[in-house]
């Protein structure tokens, strides 16, 4: 807000000047359009959490595929176009007390289409990674993208419970 | 000038100010998965003995499932959940003559471990039982023989049958 103040005071000083530059000139009038962008705040939302179901003492490995319907899912809406830097941070194991299994995280992201198998999927090779918001939100002025989070848990001699993990996605621009 | 103005005036609306605003965000997705218990099924009696039937008796030989003779099994698996009891609609028991017999199975559950009372009729399929709160299940397993004629070969005749569990 102070920049676009700093814009409105230098267009009235320039607006002040104009009459004495004109001065003994034919008299015209000229319009001025005055306009103030305003960027939209940065916003990470989660859709649905990652869910690998219910797992057998023993199974070995169980994956969640890009393609399955509890894989994780978040979308990210900010400025128009904007490019955002993103950060993840998996973690390691799911853990249950005291009992873990490990974890092997996978991510993938989409600069418009909110479509996971689409060929324009871009799996994440690393836990950074910088894309563009491009799908227009439904009232217009932002733009977002989305990601998706899946992976794959092994499941040794563990008891049974409930073992969870908090999977963090940081964005910036 | 005036173009001049125009342009400076354009210049300072167009400045970049705003478009380059930073802002950051994060949210965070839990991961889960619930881990149960394995399942299994283990024989809590030995073999289905039909004993000795004559060939060209009258009626199909019968072993029901909640009379002493059944056989029994025990299933343990994570408790509350239900299970799949699955098992072969028939077996074939091969003998010494051309024609084997073949056994028709009659399978009943129950919670506690016992046939005589407070069993359940299952069939074969899936979620057809119920874990109890502890994990435990039993099942029983009777039957009769069918193919059995006069001019059955007399001999032993003996085959496996097959039972599977799953959540």
């Amino acid at each position: 807000m102070k920049r676009a103040a700093c814009v409105l005071t230098a267009l009235a000083a320039l607006a002040s000047l104009h009459p004495a530059v004109l001065a003994g000139q034919q008299a015209f009038s000229q319009g001025l359009t005055i306009q103030v962008g305003v960027a939209s705040g940065l916003t990470v939302l989660r859709d649905r959490d990652l869910n690998f179901g219910n797992l057998v003492t023993n199974s070995g490995v169980t994956t969640v595929t890009l393609a399955s319907a509890n894989v994780g899912k978040l979308h990210i809406y900010g400025g128009q176009n904007r490019t955002v830097n993103i950060t993840l941070v998996p973690p390691a194991t799911l853990k249950f007390g005291t009992n873990t299994i490990p974890y092997t995280w996978g991510g993938a992201y989409n600069e418009q289409l909110n479509i996971p198998t689409d060929p324009t999927t871009v799996t994440l090779a690393a836990t950074t990674a910088t894309f563009r918001l491009r799908d227009t939100g439904p009232t217009g002025n932002y733009d977002q993208a989305y990601l998706w989070i899946f992976g794959s848990v092994t499941v040794g001699a563990v008891p049974p419970g409930v073992y969870s993990g908090t999977f963090t996605i940081s964005a910036a621009y | 000038m005036r173009k001049a103005y125009l342009f400076i005036a354009a210049a300072l609306i167009g400045m970049p100010a705003v478009a380059a605003a930073q802002s950051s965000a994060n949210a965070s997705v839990s991961v889960t998965a619930t881990v149960w218990k394995g399942i299994s099924i283990t024989p809590n009696s030995g073999a289905l003995d039909f004993g000795t039937v004559i060939a060209g008796q009258a009626g199909a030989p019968t072993i029901s499932a909640t009379g002493g003779s059944a056989a029994s099994f025990a299933v343990s698996g994570q408790g509350g959940q239900p299970i799949s009891v699955t098992w072969d609609a028939s077996t074939s028991l091969p003998g010494p003559g051309a024609t084997p017999l073949t056994f028709n199975p009659t399978v009943v559950g129950n919670t506690v471990n016992v046939n005589t009372s407070g069993t359940t009729s299952l069939s074969s399929g899936t979620h057809n039982a119920t874990l109890t709160a502890g994990g435990a299940y039993y099942v029983f397993v009777g039957g009769n023989l069918s193919g059995l004629a006069a001019s059955t070969t007399p001999g032993s005749y003996s085959g496996t049958w097959n039972m599977s569990v799953a959540y």
